[in-house]
């Protein structure tokens, strides 16, 4: 890794060094402001955090700092709001759709992985396919049957939808974490009388574990953050805090204070399994095409 | 050799041997549940869309639905929205896929050329992409704002706004929600991209670097090759999500001012939801998604044509 560093740049002079410094130090600026800007005023009143200096004021900029932190907008959250309640049904919903999607998908990737099929390249266009269709596309014909099977504006209705796109998902991705274990550790089994299923159990799936729970984070990260199946298929009944964050505005008046709260909730524990899952992020967001 | 041959002979018969007593092997019962599942959430609504695409869905629930044969289809080209809708999608994936490819590569380079806490640095660039897409469109709304947002504030101080609004204006709202998926997807192409870079096998630059080739040719004939296959799955994947996600419009502008922002996604998810045209809504799905996928294979096809040299 550390020889990989001198790819491009033939001699490191001063002057690449200083290039390097400030462009890194720009995108950090790009990156991290709006974060902290959004947090800064969630922690505001209203009033603090709508005072932005005069055009051309660069010196002003100073003052973000200056204010006194109140949780006045968390407060009016849980206890004006039912955010409480929309926590509850996001971590439902996520949680029991990445349930059903790792626990079909490791059993659906392992047979993928190892068996023969004669519709192998069907089934894995198929199962690629799905993350090109459009989520409105998706969101159509699942609108009108869930309406006829009456589980429209229910959290099941709510956990079959996310299932549509965490279970193609978990299917790939684990199948490329099992595609990595060699066969001859099975194989030492099988002639030691093991049966498949031990096989599976004992051997394979401890191996692919870490893989596994990266993918089920990844699952549950893509629902607790998804807005459309949430606001079509969930509707009031089953609101979760995408949904509920667009409704924090009203014709009359934009209330940012809660908005600001209420996308810290949403945002901070999503960074935080990104974080945890660093490692496989870049294997889980190309569908294991690119490994690091 | 003679040893691993056995073994998985041993192996085989075993599945042969599960095969005549269960009816399937082993493989193929682990494979069942997740198939018939995604048979019934993927491959069934895919069927109904169809078979919606060719009605004029009542409004009313209880009322007749009508057939009306292809209709909707044909009622696409002489919707101008449909058609102007297009012109707005080519415009916003495009753009938004060059910025972000190019920017992306530079960090991703840039990144490759840090000793010490690139790791660290690394991790909090990827913080964007974690934001759920509806949280970026809030905090862009937020910091766009004409009256308190930073972000106008710092273009008006800098004189590259001289007045008026940004999500407002007909000439900057689509440039908006371009910046804030610029914000939030470039770090996915850097990423992507660094892990493609650190890949490169470093004896062909040795090689480049001992026969006198300059950081421009080493990057043109040695890198760029060595990545195109990271690149056509970078930019493959980007693309597809782009043409995917409506989030942000919907809280930036939902399609205005005066529709400029109104892409082809988006305009399907107003037929569909706010005027419930279902009918209509699902014959503009079907286009969209088989141009989606045309679209994706022409690209994959077209850059395995120019030639990977490997």
């Amino acid at each position: 890794m550390a020889e990989t560093v001198e790819t491009i740049v033939h001699k490191r002079s001063i002057v690449t060094k200083i290039a390097v410094v400030i462009v890194l130090a720009v995108w950090f600026v790009w990156t991290v402001t709006p974060l902290g800007i959004m947090v800064i005023s969630s922690i505001k009143t209203e009033k603090e955090a709508f005072e932005t200096p005069k055009i051309g004021d660069w010196k002003g900029v100073l003052n973000v700092f200056r204010f006194k932190p109140t949780g006045v907008h968390y407060k009016a959250l849980f206890f004006e709001e039912k955010f409480g309640t929309y926590i509850w049904h996001g971590l439902v919903a996520s949680l029991s759709s990445a349930i059903i999607a790792i626990g079909l998908g490791t059993l659906g990737a392992y047979g993928l992985s190892r068996g023969k099929f004669k519709q192998e390249s069907n089934i894995s266009f198929w199962i690629i396919s799905t993350r090109m269709a459009p989520i409105v596309v998706v969101i159509v014909p699942l609108y009108y049957i869930f309406r006829k099977l009456g589980v429209l504006q229910t959290i099941p209705g709510l956990i079959i939808a996310y299932t549509t796109f965490n279970l193609p998902f978990a299917l790939w991705l684990i199948k490329g974490f099992f595609d990595d274990i060699p066969l001859e550790i099975e194989e030492a089994a099988f002639v030691d009388g093991d049966t498949h299923w031990r096989v599976f159990r004992k051997i394979t799936l401890p191996l692919a574990t870490p893989g596994i729970v990266a993918s089920f984070v990844l699952c549950v990260l893509f629902s607790w953050n998804d807005f459309l199946f949430a606001a079509v298929i969930g509707g009031a009944p089953a609101k979760t805090v995408p949904v509920a964050i667009p409704e924090l505005q009203t014709t009359a008046y934009i209330r940012w204070g809660p908005i600001n709260a209420a996308t810290v909730i949403l945002v901070v524990p999503m960074i935080f399994l990104g974080i945890l899952i660093r490692k496989y992020l870049v294997q889980g967001l190309t569908m294991g095409a690119v490994r690091e | 050799m003679a040893n691993s041959n056995t073994v998985s002979v041993s192996g085989m018969e075993l599945s042969v041997l599960h095969k005549k007593r269960y009816g399937l092997s082993f493989y193929g019962w682990m494979v069942i549940p997740a198939v018939v599942l995604l048979l019934a959430i993927t491959v069934y609504p895919f069927f109904w869309m169809i078979v919606m695409s060719v009605f004029k869905f009542a409004v009313r629930p209880g009322a007749k639905n009508e057939f009306v044969g292809f209709q909707n289809y044909i009622g696409l080209f002489r919707d101008h929205l449909w058609v102007k809708g297009w012109g707005i999608q080519a415009k916003y994936v495009s753009i938004c896929l060059v910025i972000e490819f190019l920017l992306g590569f530079a960090i991703a380079i840039f990144l490759n050329n840090v000793r010490r806490g690139a790791n660290t640095l690394t991790t909090i660039f990827l913080f964007p992409m974690m934001v759920a897409p509806i949280a970026v469109g809030f905090l862009y709304l937020y910091i766009f704002n004409a009256s308190f947002g930073w972000y106008y504030w710092f273009l008006r101080s800098v004189g590259i706004l001289q007045k008026g609004s940004i999500l407002g204006d007909l000439n900057w709202a689509l440039a908006g929600i371009i910046i804030a998926d610029i914000w939030e997807w470039t770090p996915f192409m850097a990423l992507v991209l660094l892990a493609g870079l650190k890949k490169v096998p470093l004896d062909q630059i040795e090689a480049a670097k001992c026969d006198g080739a300059g950081s421009v040719r080493r990057f043109r004939d040695v890198l760029l090759p060595n990545m195109v296959p990271v690149i056509v799955i970078a930019v493959l994947i980007r693309f597809m999500d782009i043409m995917r996600y409506i989030d942000k419009i919907f809280v930036m502008t939902t399609g205005g001012p005066a529709g400029v922002t109104k892409t082809i996604a988006f305009y399907l998810f107003d037929v569909a939801f706010h005027f419930f045209e279902l009918g209509r809504g699902a014959a503009m799905g079907f286009v969209l998604m088989l141009i989606t996928i045309g679209l994706a294979i022409a690209f994959v096809n077209l850059l395995k044509r120019k030639g990977v040299q490997r």
